[in-house]
């Protein structure tokens, strides 16, 4: 797995790509628990690269989220591949979580 | 000592009574002999009293039973002596002084050094004016004959003798009867116990159709039939018809078909086969018994077919609809010469094909007027079955039979084995093993495997997806949780891929975790409610169609399945 950053002004956008299992999701957890713990207010998440995610990957997205609401801050994730938000969909996390078709409606959703 | 004649007539009677009440209460025809014979010299004063019965088979009287002597079996001709002069005249004879009557016969005096003076002999006339045997007193007591009150004595207890025993002779014809069927009833069980009856027989092999069944005579006939594989790819199979009738044959059959296991599960051509059983069979063969047989051995990836013969009816092959018995080889019923040979014969079965053995309680099988079967009326059952099932082949032949002989009894068993052969085994399934650590860097290796493995065998991407998430899931919870020390332990995994279908079994040696029963998440709860956990195997069940899981010794083990979806 392999994680890039890209600012535009207040948004943070991370760009997840490859793999997020058991041994990738603590470097992701890691992350984005520091962005929130460093008043990262607002966070966009792309997934446009993300091939594979498994329960481990689901965990830090919950705990994000949390945190992120305890935080008074935003997450949003975009442009999920099929086989990913299958698992989103299943485990019931499209519900909760902010998910978006692209980057720009992701930014536009954080502003509202 | 002596009696007057009221005294006589009193005890005479009491007499009548006891022994009426001693012939009725025993059934057990030997004990009844003894009894009529005792009682009848006490009550007459007699020396000695014999009781001969009536062989209707070979005209002539018998008897077992004498008395103070041991037991033997007397036989004497009708006509002859004076208790065969009285059996065919059925008159009574009463004679003072035996050596001054023409008509005695002393030759049983000679022998047992006895010497005889009086006789009174009394014919035994049951039901329908039935000859049933003679009564004869010896040598009265006291006094030098037997006299008309005698005469009439014995002729009082002789109708209480005779109907006696024509009770003992219904009852035993009964008993008979009743221990024939009960044996009749285990040689149906030896018989019907011998042979295999779970069809299909081999459910994962698509390369075979068989189906065969036996139905039994009521009075057992010894056919036999087999099946078995020797190796992967070497069906055994056989049928076969031991002589005789009833518990012996069941028997014999039992024990050739035991020998023939043992002997064909060490593989070898038919003719082998039949030769080796033959010379087990010939050895301590002293009741001379014997067994038809039809061996073959069929190699189910190409379909080719070794026969062998002893002495039974020829197969037919069934092929593109036309029906031929297989080519003659010869060979003698085994058990009847330990030199005989046996030869071997060939065929290819292509796929569709199938061999019809039987036995000849199918040709011979006879319709109330005596007509047989035959091959011909076979052949056209046969005919009309084309394209049919195995088990729709046998059960139409069995019924078509069962429709000529209605109304006739079934003499003897009917066997009928068909083998149908499908085509060799497609490759068409595909295994993967895995051995893995407990040790979360193998879960990449595992990856790796299954990406090849689905690159291998074309696997769509959908399916490589769950199938790998389902790994990662299982296998991490196994090695999180799963151990309660800190050794190395392996987890095996298997993957079966048949288009379009996958299963994954995976096992570990760690504590009993049953995942079908853990606690579902609450998937509908909101963000704050919502706890870290229990996720992983929620995926698994949403991921997979089917999940099983069960304890095996001291090992978890997980079966899942699921197939193709559409996307």
């Amino acid at each position: 797995m392999e994680i890039t950053e890209e600012r535009r002004a207040d948004v943070l956008i991370l760009r997840v790509i490859g793999k997020l299992d058991a041994s990738t999701s603590k470097d992701l957890e890691g992350k984005i628990l520091g962005l929130i713990g460093a008043h990262q207010e607002k966070l966009v998440v792309e997934l446009s690269q993300l091939d594979y995610i498994s329960s481990a990957g689901l965990h830090v997205f919950l705990l994000a989220a949390k945190r992120m609401e305890e935080a008074k801050g935003k997450m949003v994730l975009c442009s999920l591949k099929d086989s990913v938000k299958q698992v989103f969909d299943i485990a019931g996390f499209s519900s909760f979580l902010n998910l978006e078709g692209s980057t720009e409606e992701a930014i536009k959703n954080l502003s509202r | 000592m002596a009696f007057n004649d009221s005294q006589r007539q009193a005890r005479n009677l009491n007499a009548l009574l006891r022994v009426s009440k001693a012939l009725a209460t025993e059934i057990r025809l030997d004990d009844l002999l003894r009894v009529i014979v005792e009682e009848a010299a006490e009550v007459l004063d007699a020396d000695r009293a014999t009781l001969f019965l009536y062989d209707e088979s070979r005209n002539e009287l018998w008897s077992k039973t004498t008395q103070r002597l041991e037991i033997k079996e007397i036989r004497v001709q009708l006509g002859v002596g004076i208790a065969g002069i009285v059996a065919k005249t059925r008159t009574p004879i009463n004679i003072s002084d035996a050596y001054a009557d023409g008509r005695f016969n002393p030759n049983f005096d000679k022998e047992t050094g006895y010497r005889t003076r009086s006789i009174l002999c009394m014919p035994l006339i049951g039901n329908g004016d039935r000859l049933i045997g003679v009564i004869e007193v010896l040598n009265k007591k006291y006094q030098e004959v037997f006299d008309k009150a005698d005469e009439s004595l014995l002729g009082g207890l002789s109708a209480h003798i005779t109907v006696a025993l024509e009770r003992a002779r219904l009852i035993q014809a009964y008993v008979e009867k009743e221990r024939m069927e009960e044996a009749l009833k285990l040689a149906h069980e030896i018989q019907m116990s011998m042979v295999p009856k779970i069809f299909p027989p081999f459910p994962d092999r698509s390369e075979l159709d068989i189906f065969a069944t036996l139905v039994p005579a009521k009075e057992v006939g010894g056919d036999l039939y087999d099946f078995f594989f020797i190796d992967d790819n070497h069906l055994c199979f056989a049928v076969g018809d031991a002589s005789g009738k009833g518990v012996p044959a069941s028997l014999f059959m039992a024990v050739t078909k035991t020998l023939f296991k043992a002997i064909a599960g060490n593989g070898g051509s038919p003719d082998a086969i039949l030769a080796r059983l033959n010379t087990d069979i010939c050895r301590d063969n002293e009741s001379c018994m014997f067994v038809t047989a039809f061996c073959g051995v069929l190699d189910v990836r190409t379909g080719r077919v070794e026969y062998s013969n002893a002495g039974h009816n020829l197969p037919y092959v069934v092929s593109d609809g036309i029906l031929a018995a297989l080519p003659t080889v010869g060979g003698m019923a085994l058990g009847v010469s330990e030199s005989a040979r046996f030869r071997v014969g060939q065929l290819r079965l292509k796929p569709g094909d199938q061999l019809v053995l039987y036995t000849d309680g199918v040709t011979e099988a006879m319709d109330k007027n005596d007509q047989l079967f035959a091959e011909g009326r076979l052949e056209i059952t046969l005919q009309a079955m084309n394209g049919r099932s195995s088990k729709e082949v046998v059960e139409g032949v069995v019924k078509a039979v069962q429709r000529f002989s209605t109304g006739a009894p079934q003499s003897d068993d009917i066997t009928l084995l068909v083998l149908g052969y499908m085509g060799s085994r497609k490759n068409d399934q595909h295994t993967l093993f895995v051995q893995v650590r407990n040790d979360p860097s193998e879960l990449q290796r595992v990856n790796r495997t299954v990406t090849e493995f689905a690159k291998k065998h074309g696997l769509a991407s959908e399916l490589v997806y769950r199938v790998k998430l389902v790994l990662e899931e299982i296998i991490t919870n196994i090695i999180s949780y799963g151990y309660e020390d800190i050794s190395e332990h392996e987890i095996s995994v298997r993957l079966s891929w048949k288009d379009p279908r996958i299963e994954i079994e995976i096992k570990d040696d760690g504590r009993p975790f049953n995942p079908l029963e853990a606690p579902q998440p609450d998937i509908g709860k909101p963000l704050v409610e919502r706890q870290i956990g229990g996720l992983g195997i929620h995926l698994v069940r949403k991921m997979m169609d089917d999940l099983e899981y069960r304890r095996e010794s001291d090992r978890n083990c997980l079966v899942l399945k699921t197939k193709v979806r559409e996307t």
